[in-house]
Order: structure tokens, then C-alpha cells, then sequence
């Protein structure tokens, strides 16, 4: 494989591909503001400039320069670095001072480049250029074009990714500015990406204005649960510590998953996560005796619960206990429900709240698709489906009406359940004898069921999702939290030992390898596989393998 | 508004020697500038209709070109070319003179609207400097006699 | 030298297709169309030595070879009638008096890269330049020159016109090419080349010639390579318009041949200084964008692109801009800077931001408030451009400041240390 030297370190590259990018693959850093992966290299922030050896006097941009074998090229010599400083002074002289009141401070590329690169004295002694500050562009942007370092990014973004166009540049030279057309706005699905793509803050989400500092912010690798798509995100909080408050979520970013969703999440997605901080969340399991409703604590609820089911199996039988999953509860929960129902009941009443067919369906052409549940697949996968002569949703709903099934254990996510299902499902809890439901919000369902279980929500549990196209895809807990609501799997691990079923699931992982082992949709796939991108069985899963180890070696085995 | 008779065919014929719509913004902007005196925000919305171009996109062009306004100007633009040959030879004071004879700076029009001044840079007739372009004719050779003669004989 | 570009200099108006050539039309053309290969049309104007009248002074004919021959796609040729360089006014001349030479000149080079489309760009400014090349390219087609099988061969050839809208960077060759697209005049990044395919107009390889270029092309064809060599310097042959301007006698276009003495075009074709009593000081020998030249330098230096080269200065496109005593250097660097900040397309970082630096320290200058110390620290921010940008406009700000800086730097320690213009008292 061709290769050129970097900095002294040998680099391969691949046919069409330029410096910049060869260099990123071998992990060594370029500093850059207009090059992005995803968008139209344009080259002209000419920070990423490098010195070649043996050719033209003049430095050459990494992200526009295509290498060729053999050359050896420096990214950080003396050349280069006064090169450097010179392009960051040269930005800096209009830059406005607003670090102190800026939301990008602590995640802003011009920072970063300034302490490392930069000079730490500025020579400027004349007026700065004014441009519009503050001014909101869209429901979800405000920009402030003093900060701009005229990237170009967002331009390229709107124009090429998103195809609406709405930004421009206007004027010339020093006075040229990014602005939207007077009157109009930015108001397409994917708007939230240009903070994301941004590197300094000129524009920033009107969401998480002022709201926290970058480095308050604990960060930890997610999926969004709003489509079947599961693009990767990050989700940002805080924990009890910090600014006194309690646990917080403050904002949801995109993360890179080339596989998935490229570099960008949907705006639907990304401000989707109001519901976390909400009132409405339970942090306490409940139990229900006619009209009263008292707080538990979730080992005595589990307790009573288990109690409950073994005295409605003696009495009527296995086959009067039936169990309702949900495409939006992790594979875990899902698996867990599905080994307590079917397993140790061995009931064969067993379904999910979901899509049944196939998820895959667009409902944009860009990112999102038609089915809102991010684990319908998961579901569908691990068989969460009527057993012999057992009942599908409708027909156990029926059934809980009629009093044939007089215990039903529910798995819920808050409101995100359609309308019409979540009314039949309150009224089954409320007719059978035995209603759990496990959920993290306290909604109709919650003052339904006997016994309410309180779960955490996805961004609080580890777990899997698995996306439409058969992708299983790994979730972080924001914060480990040591209360009453715990995850969901744990919940239901305790339910089944507390019926007697003896099952050892030390971490979620544990029920995540047996999901793997068994599911023959995931042949191929162990715990290790499973990286920050997700795992998904391909025919010819070992020559992929193989070819990306002869990749990062850079030599044919 | 849009064009319509001998605009409409001359852009047409613009069309038709561009390679795609996008390629017709330059010529179909002197078009609009020559038919309706500035490229307005009507104007704007109509070219870019016209060529499927954002407002954006087409706002982004016509800022660019200090050729192109965005706002209307007198009757006559006074264009005083203000770089190294012709300041060599006095547009100094040329348009300091202009500027005090019809009571205007800059980039201000009278009040009757008949004059816009505006100092421009070099305009391509540096062996016959002091130039002023008024409208689209260039007057070569300028001094303060000429000028006050050319400004009186301008209805 | 008999005029050879500038024959038709004086006609009122443009010289109308059938009086082209005194009456001979489109000579050059016909003969290439009669006999001649692709190939030997550029090897012949490559052996003349014709090099670009645009100011970078690069071989035509080589450039012209660029353009893969066995390339599949569409080629196109443009044609930069952008002139707006100040000191140039050279292609205006061509453009009102004699269009159809330019024409001629751009179908021959049509033919010889394989281009079915050819594109004049014309700044803006120059509407009664537009209205003259519209005339001829209309003659034109009536008369067969341009359009399908041209002169009954396999030689189709289209010219469109594009008016460019005031910007001074839309003479470089690539934002040209985003002008005619209908973008904001931004240059392409480098490689691709513009006549390698992905650098041109529309991504196809394209050829971009200066119009006193194109205008060479019809003379070399029916002459000859070896008398278009034959006249001036063998590196840097052939017959140039010169145009002079600031404080001569008379200023105005100067048709001699490649090599004349500076001192000669100043003197004796120009009428010498302005006033009499006051001396040359100081000379920009081709447009804005060349090293200055003292007094000295001016008096000695031949006009052709190796000897300006040689003293560390351009022929660029020989607009002469004379300087007398009672100019203050640092005024007119003042002009110069503001011309380029204004100019200053904006895309890359060190031009956008560092010229209009330049600018504001060379304003504080100009009034004597500035410090001793900017004057090392405006060439330091000099070399933090130079080099640096997208396209040689950036260079273009710097040569002024350096060469100024360096020439005349009394007159900049006058200002800022003793805060006072000698020259102006």
C-alpha cells in the first residue's frame, strides 16, 4: 500500500485520498476549521497547511492535497508552525473577546488551536470589524457572525447535506459575513447539526444557551430511541454535585457512526430529551389498593409482586399470566420479560408494544425513518411473539378484558406509547387481578396497575437497541444512579429469582451475551465486537475483518 | 414582477448560451440591474425563481459585485476612479470638488435625486486619467472645467 | 516597429468584419482550418515563444499542451477581458477598436485545444466594450466564423459573452471561471489545474488566455513563429502594448517591441516627466501588482519578463504607473493597500484578514500615527500571507508593501518615528 511519512511516522494512504484524511485514519492530529468529513473540501482556512519536502517553496493545504508515495511531509516543523501562528493571528485580530460569555468556550477548536498553536500576545492595535451578534436565525439557532472564522461549513452543510440553502455569504472580503436571507429563517429537520458542526461559537443551539459550561458536562455514548434508524448521539449531563442541582440532562449532540448516521442526528431526536428532566418521572416505585396510591420500595414491591403471580399461577395456571414488551425498552428488558413470561411461567401470552414487520422504511430521504421505536427490530429478533396457542397483543387485551388473563406484566416507556394502544393496555391493568407495569414515567398506565415498578429510562441503563437494519448498538448510563428506580433488566432479574427461578445476570452484558449466543440473527456477534459503533452479522463478516487488520498495518498477511 | 417582452427574449437568449441556470446569475443580474435600476429583494425573489437558486445563494452573488445595488441611485452614478494613476493626476481633488458642488459625500445621493456619488477603483483608462464613469459611458481626461461642464449638461 | 495589435487604434468605433485584416477576414483561421493539425497549431505558437500578456508571463503554447489530448469531455477556452489591474488599459484598446482579432485569436486557440465553447469575460464596467464584442460575435456567426462546420469544416466553435460585476479578483484565472459558473468570484483550489480535468469551468479541462494574448495568436499563425521571435529578447519575444500613466507628458498606449528600455518608453515615446522641474522617483513597471522600482532601477531596466525578473521585479502586464518627487511613497502604498483590501475576495483566512490589517497599520502610517516598530511588524505580517493563500492576489498586496517598505523606507521612519512627511512639507 502506498505511503508517505508524516511528522516522521509512516502514514498509508489510499488512492484519492488527501493528506488530511490519511493522516486522521493513522491518528495523527492536523488542526483544521473548514475541512469536515461529511462536506465538499473547500481549503480555505489554510490552518491545516504543511511543508513537502523537496517540492515548492510554498506550504500546501493537508485537507486539498492529494500525497504520493514516497513524500515526506511535515506538519509541525518551524515553517509550519510560524505558518500556523500567523493564520490563528490572523483570525484572532477580529475576533471578539466573548470567551467569558460564549457557549462554545471549553469545546471550541479556536480555543484549543490558540492555546496550543498560537501566539500569546496579540499585536493588534486597530478597531475590530463589526458584524450582527446575537441575532436568532431559526428556532434553533443563534448566531453571532464577529466570532465566525468564515469556515464555510455551514454553508456547505445546508447547501449540499440538507439542500435547503437557507445561509449565505455576503459582502467581500474583510466585511464578507454568514447571514440568512432578511425575513427568512432556518427551520429544517436537521438545523441542530450546524452547532455540532461549528467550531467556534458562532452558531450555537438557543436550547443550551447559557445553560452550563462545557466542562460541567459528563458525556456518555448513546442511542437515540426515537426511530428505528438509532443514530449515535451523546448525551450530556450533569450529575448532584455541580450547580446544586440534581441529576440534569442538558443536551444531546451527534455522534460519528459511519455505518448509521454518518455525522448527523435529526433535530426531532437531538431535542428530544426534555422528558429525562421531567416532573412526571418516576423515582419511586408505587403500589395501588383501590383508589390509593402509596410509594414502595422496589425490593418490597418486587417481593409482593412475585408473591402475587406464584398465587394467580397456582390458582388458574400458567396460561393466566401474559406479558406485553416494548420496542422501546432495551433487548434486555425485552429478553428478560420474554424468560419470565414464557420461560419460568411458561405462559405462552407474549408480545410487544411495536412494529412487527419491517422497520426500514424512510420517512425522509435523509435520516429518518417511518417506525418510532428503536428496538423494534430488537424485539422482533429475540422473539418477543406468542408461543403455542399463546396470544398476540390484541388477543391478550381481549383476554385481560374477558378475565381469561388475570395477571399481565407490562413494560412501558412513559408517554411514548400510541394513544389508542396505552388506553386498552390502562384498562387491562385495571380489570386483571395482578397489573405490573415497569416504566420510568408516572403517566395513566402508572395510576392503572397494582404494582408500578419504577425503571430508569434508556439514558440512565446500559443495554442494547437494535436498529433496522439488524445493527446491535450499545447504550451508556449518564450517571450511575444509586436510588429506587433502577434499570429495567435488574427489576426483572430480581422478579425471577424472587419467583424462585434462580438466574445469575451479574451485569446487563451478562443478558447481552445470552441474547447473543442464542439469536441466530446474530450469529457472529460477541460482547467484544460490540464496539462504539455497534455490531451487525454480514455474510463475510471474516474477510471484512481481515481486510480492515491488513488496513491499519499497512501490509498485505 | 418578472421580465417581459425584449428582457424576456434577451433572457431567454442568456439562457440559452449558459451551460445551466446557475451559469446565466451574472448576465441575468446586468439584465435585471439595466430593467428595474437595482436588484431589489423583489428582484431577487424573482431570479431566483426564475433560475431554482436560494435567495440566499443569490443574495451571496449580487453583495459580492460591487457592480450590483441593492438599492436605488440617482439618476446619474457618478463613478470617481480613485486609484494610484488617476490620484496621480488629481481625483482628488476632482471629486472633493464634485462632492462640495452638489453638497454630497460619499455614497450619498441629492436631494432631487438626480446625482449619486461613489468613489470607485481603477477603472481601466489609466493613460487618460482623471476618469469619472457616469452610468455606463466613461469621461476620460477629466479636470474641474470639464467635470462642472459634463454636471451642467446633465438633465 | 509597425503596429502590429494596435493597427486599428484610432478607427472611431470597432473595425466591422469586412474591413477585419484590411479586408483579408479571418486569414489565420483558414489556414489553420486548411492544413493544419491540433498538434502543430501548438508546437507553433510554443516555438514562438509567445508568452501570457496577463501579467504572469507564462508560454502560451505550453499551457495550451496541458489539456490531455485524448480527453473525452468538453474543453472550453476563456478569454480574460477582466483587465483591471492598476496602470493596465492595454486590452480595452483591442476590445473597442479591433474585437475581431480577439475573436480570431480565441477560435484558433479553440481549435488547437479541442474546445467546442469559448467564453469572453469582460468586467463589468466596460458596457460599451460588451456592446462591441456582442457586435462582432454577432458579424460572426452571420458570417459563418463562428457557429457549426466554420468555414465548411469539422469546426464547430460557440463564444458567449459574460460581463463580470467589479471585482478585481475575477482577473485571476480560477475565480474567473466561478464568475462565468454564477458564484461569488471565489479561485478554485490548486491542483486540479484548470486545464486538467476537475480545475476547469464547469470541472472540464479549460484554457484561460489574456485577450493582448489571444490577439498575438492570428499574427503568429499567418507570419510565422520565427518573426514573431525575431523581434525583441529570444525568452521574451514579440510586439507588447505598453500603457503609461501618472506623470509623464503623455500618457497613453505604447505598441513597441519586447526588451525596449524602460528609460526609452518613459523619454522618448512618452513625452517624459509631467512638470519639468520635477524629477522621476519612482516607476511601477506592470500594474499595481510589481515591485516598485527606484529611479535608478527604472533608468536601466530592459521591459521584458526575464530582465524585470532579474532585478527582483515583474513585467507583469506593462502598465507603467510613473512616479515624480512630489509623490509620498507612503501615501501611495496607502492607495495601493486600499485597492487590494477592497479587492480581497475574503475566502481564505491570511489575504482576508491580513491585507485588511495591512491596510488599517498603512492608514495610521499615512497620518503619522503610527509607531516605528509596525514597520518590521507589517513585513512580518507580510510573510504570514505571502505564500500562504488560495490565489496570487495575496502575493499581489504584499510585493507593493515589501518593495515600498524596502525602496523607501526613509519615508516610513519619517512618518512613524519622526512623525512628520518630508516629502508633502
Amino acid at each position: 500500500m502506498p505511503s508517505f511519512t508524516l511528522n516522521g511516522i509512516e502514514v498509508p494512504f489510499k488512492e484519492g485520498e488527501t493528506i488530511i484524511q490519511a493522516a486522521d485514519r493513522a491518528g495523527i492530529f492536523i488542526p483544521r476549521f473548514c475541512y469536515h468529513p461529511a462536506l465538499e473540501i473547500e481549503g480555505n482556512c489554510r490552518m491545516c497547511l504543511v511543508d513537502i519536502e523537496g517540492g515548492p517553496p510554498k506550504l500546501f493545504s493537508a485537507c486539498s492535497t492529494q500525497p504520493k508515495d514516497g513524500w515526506i511531509v511535515h506538519s509541525n516543523n518551524e515553517k509550519v508552525r510560524k505558518a500556523r501562528a500567523g493564520i490563528l493571528e490572523f483570525i484572532l485580530i477580529n475576533h471578539p473577546l466573548d470567551c467569558p460569555i460564549c457557549d462554545q468556550a471549553g469545546e471550541c477548536d479556536l480555543q484549543d488551536y490558540a492555546y496550543l498553536y498560537g501566539l500569546s500576545k496579540s499585536r493588534y492595535k486597530d478597531d475590530k470589524e463589526k458584524k450582527p451578534k446575537h441575532k436568532i436565525l431559526g428556532p434553533t439557532i443563534i448566531h453571532d457572525a464577529e466570532r465566525c472564522v468564515l469556515c464555510s461549513r455551514c454553508i456547505r452543510f445546508l447547501r449540499d447535506v440538507v439542500g435547503t440553502g437557507e445561509l449565505g455569504l455576503f459582502e467581500r472580503g474583510a466585511k464578507t459575513y454568514v447571514d440568512i436571507y432578511p425575513g427568512k429563517q432556518i427551520d429544517n429537520p436537521y438545523s441542530g447539526n450546524l452547532v455540532d458542526l461549528c467550531p467556534v461559537g458562532a452558531l450555537t443551539s438557543r436550547d443550551f444557551r447559557f445553560k452550563a459550561r462545557a466542562w460541567d458536562l459528563d458525556r456518555c455514548e448513546s442511542v437515540c430511541p426515537d426511530c428505528s434508524t438509532g443514530c449515535n448521539i451523546y448525551i450530556d449531563s450533569i450529575g448532584k454535585k455541580v450547580y446544586n442541582l440534581q441529576y440534569q440532562v442538558y443536551r444531546i449532540r451527534a455522534r460519528a457512526n459511519t455505518e448509521v448516521n454518518g455525522y448527523f442526528i435529526c433535530d426531532a431526536g437531538r431535542y428530544d430529551y426534555k422528558w429525562l428532566n421531567g416532573d412526571e418521572r418516576l423515582w419511586a416505585s408505587i403500589v395501588s389498593c383501590g383508589d390509593h396510591r402509596d410509594k414502595i420500595r422496589t425490593a418490597a414491591a418486587i417481593e409482593q409482586v412475585a408473591e402475587a403471580l406464584k398465587k394467580v399461577v397456582d390458582q388458574h395456571g400458567p396460561s393466566s399470566v401474559a406479558g406485553i414488551g416494548n420496542a422501546r425498552s432495551t433487548n434486555e428488558e425485552n429478553l428478560l420479560l420474554k424468560k419470565l413470561i414464557q420461560d419460568h411461567i411458561k405462559s405462552p401470552h407474549l408480545d410487544f408494544v411495536g412494529a412487527h414487520g419491517d422497520v426500514s422504511e424512510m420517512e425522509d430521504n435523509m435520516l429518518v425513518r417511518k417506525d418510532k421505536n428503536p428496538n423494534s427490530k430488537g424485539c422482533q429478533n429475540i422473539g418477543m411473539a406468542p408461543g403455542e396457542e399463546g396470544r398476540d397483543l390484541d388477543g391478550i387485551l381481549d383476554d385481560a378484558d374477558s378475565g381469561d388473563i388475570k395477571a399481565l406484566v407490562v413494560l412501558s416507556v412513559g408517554y411514548k406509547m400510541p394513544e389508542d394502544v396505552r388506553s386498552r393496555i390502562a384498562r387491562a391493568l385495571e380489570k386483571v387481578e395482578v397489573g405490573v407495569l415497569i416504566d420510568c414515567m408516572d403517566t395513566e398506565l402508572a395510576h392503572k396497575a397494582d404494582w408500578t415498578l419504577a425503571s430508569v429510562a434508556y439514558a440512565e441503563t446500559h443495554g442494547t437497541y437494535t436498529n433496522y437494519a439488524g445493527r446491535v448498538q450499545r447504550l451508556q448510563p449518564t450517571m450511575p444512579l444509586g436510588g429506587e428506580a433502577r434499570p429495567g433488566w435488574e427489576l426483572l432479574r430480581d422478579l425471577l429469582n424472587g419467583m424462585g427461578a434462580v438466574v445469575d445476570y451479574p451485569s446487563a452484558w451478562a443478558v447481552t451475551r445470552e441474547m447473543l449466543e442464542n439469536c441466530p440473527a446474530y450469529e457472529g456477534l460477541t460482547l467484544q465486537n460490540i464496539g462504539p459503533q455497534g455490531a451487525i452479522k454480514t455474510v463475510g463478516r471474516q474477510e471484512e475483518e481481515k481486510e480492515t487488520q491488513e488496513e491499519q498495518s499497512g501490509e498485505k498477511s | 414582477m418578472d421580465f417581459s417582452g425584449e428582457a424576456e427574449k434577451e433572457f431567454q437568449l442568456i439562457l440559452e448560451r449558459s451551460e445551466n441556470k446557475q451559469g446565466a446569475l451574472m448576465m441575468t443580474l446586468h439584465l435585471a440591474q439595466r430593467e428595474y435600476g437595482c436588484i431589489s429583494p423583489e428582484v431577487e425573489e424573482m431570479i431566483a425563481d426564475r433560475l431554482e437558486l436560494t435567495l440566499a445563494y443569490v443574495h451571496g452573488v449580487v453583495t459580492f459585485y460591487t457592480f450590483f445595488h441593492t438599492e436605488s441611485v440617482g439618476k446619474y452614478l457618478l463613478q470617481f476612479c480613485s486609484t494610484l494613476p488617476c490620484a496621480l493626476r488629481g481625483s482628488e481633488e476632482l471629486f472633493d470638488h464634485c462632492s462640495k458642488k452638489l453638497g454630497i459625500k460619499a455614497g450619498e445621493t441629492t436631494q432631487d435625486g438626480k446625482f449619486t456619488l461613489v468613489k470607485v477603483e481603477c477603472l481601466g483608462s489609466c493613460g487618460t486619467s482623471p476618469v469619472v464613469q457616469v452610468n455606463e459611458d466613461y469621461h476620460e481626461e477629466m479636470n474641474i472645467e470639464k467635470l462642472d461642464k459634463l454636471l451642467d449638461s446633465l438633465e | 516597429m509597425e503596429p502590429v495589435l494596435t493597427k486599428n487604434i484610432s478607427s472611431t468605433g470597432p473595425v466591422g468584419i469586412d474591413a477585419y485584416n484590411d479586408g483579408k477576414g479571418y486569414e489565420a483561421l483558414k489556414k489553420v482550418l486548411d492544413g493544419m493539425s491540433r498538434a502543430e497549431v501548438i508546437d507553433t505558437v510554443k516555438a514562438c515563444g509567445l508568452r501570457g500578456r496577463g501579467g504572469a508571463g507564462f508560454s502560451a503554447g505550453m499551457k495550451w499542451s496541458f489539456i490531455p489530448s485524448d480527453y473525452p469531455g468538453p474543453r472550453y477556452l476563456a478569454c480574460n477581458a477582466d483587465e483591471s489591474e492598476p496602470g493596465t488599459f492595454k486590452d480595452r484598446q483591442i476590445i473597442e477598436h479591433d474585437p475581431h482579432m480577439i475573436l480570431e485569436g480565441m477560435s484558433v486557440a479553440s481549435y488547437a485545444i479541442g474546445a467546442k465553447k469559448a467564453y469572453i469575460y469582460i468586467r463589468g464596467e466596460l458596457a460599451y466594450g460588451a456592446k462591441c464584442l456582442r457586435k462582432a460575435v454577432d458579424e460572426a456567426y452571420g458570417k459563418g466564423m463562428l457557429g457549426k462546420n466554420i468555414m465548411g469544416k469539422d469546426f464547430d466553435l460557440d463564444v458567449a459573452i459574460v460581463r463580470g460585476g467589479a471585482a478585481y479578483v475575477c482577473g485571476e484565472e480560477t475565480a474567473l471561471l466561478s464568475s462565468i459558473e454564477g458564484k461569488r468570484g471565489y479561485p478554485k483550489l490548486r491542483p486540479p489545474f484548470p486545464a486538467n480535468p476537475g480545475g476547469g469551468l464547469h470541472a472540464e479541462p479549460t484554457i484561460i488566455n489574456n485577450v493582448e494574448t489571444l490577439s498575438c495568436v492570428p499574427h503568429i499563425i499567418n507570419r510565422g513563429a520565427d518573426w514573431f521571435k525575431s523581434i525583441g529578447p529570444e525568452k521574451s519575444p514579440g510586439p507588447k502594448i505598453f500603457g503609461v500613466s501618472g506623470h509623464v507628458k503623455k500618457p497613453g498606449i505604447y505598441e513597441l517591441p519586447m526588451g525596449t528600455p524602460l528609460k526609452e518608453i518613459i523619454y522618448d515615446h512618452a513625452g517624459g516627466m509631467m512638470r519639468d522641474d520635477k524629477k522621476l522617483k519612482a516607476v511601477i513597471p506592470g500594474g499595481s501588482s510589481c515591485p516598485v522600482l527606484t529611479a535608478e532601477e527604472a533608468e536601466s531596466v530592459n521591459m521584458d519578463f526575464d530582465s524585470l525578473a532579474e532585478i527582483g521585479s515583474m513585467l507583469g502586464s506593462g502598465g507603467v504607473i510613473v512616479m515624480d518627487e512630489t509623490v509620498c511613497m507612503v501615501d501611495a502604498l496607502y492607495n495601493l493597500i486600499r485597492f487590494y483590501a477592497h479587492e480581497s475576495c475574503g475566502q481564505c483566512t491570511p489575504c482576508r484578514e491580513g491585507v485588511a490589517w495591512m491596510k488599517k497599520i498603512i492608514a495610521r502610517m499615512v497620518h503619522c500615527e503610527a509607531e516605528e516598530d509596525e514597520i518590521d511588524m507589517l513585513l512580518d505580517i507580510a510573510d504570514n500571507i505571502a505564500g500562504n493563500t488560495i490565489c496570487p492576489l495575496g502575493d499581489a498586496a504584499v510585493f507593493p508593501v515589501r518593495a515600498f517598505v524596502k525602496k523607501f523606507r526613509s519615508e516610513f521612519e519619517d512618518h512613524t518615528r519622526h512623525k512628520k512627511c518630508r516629502v508633502k512639507s
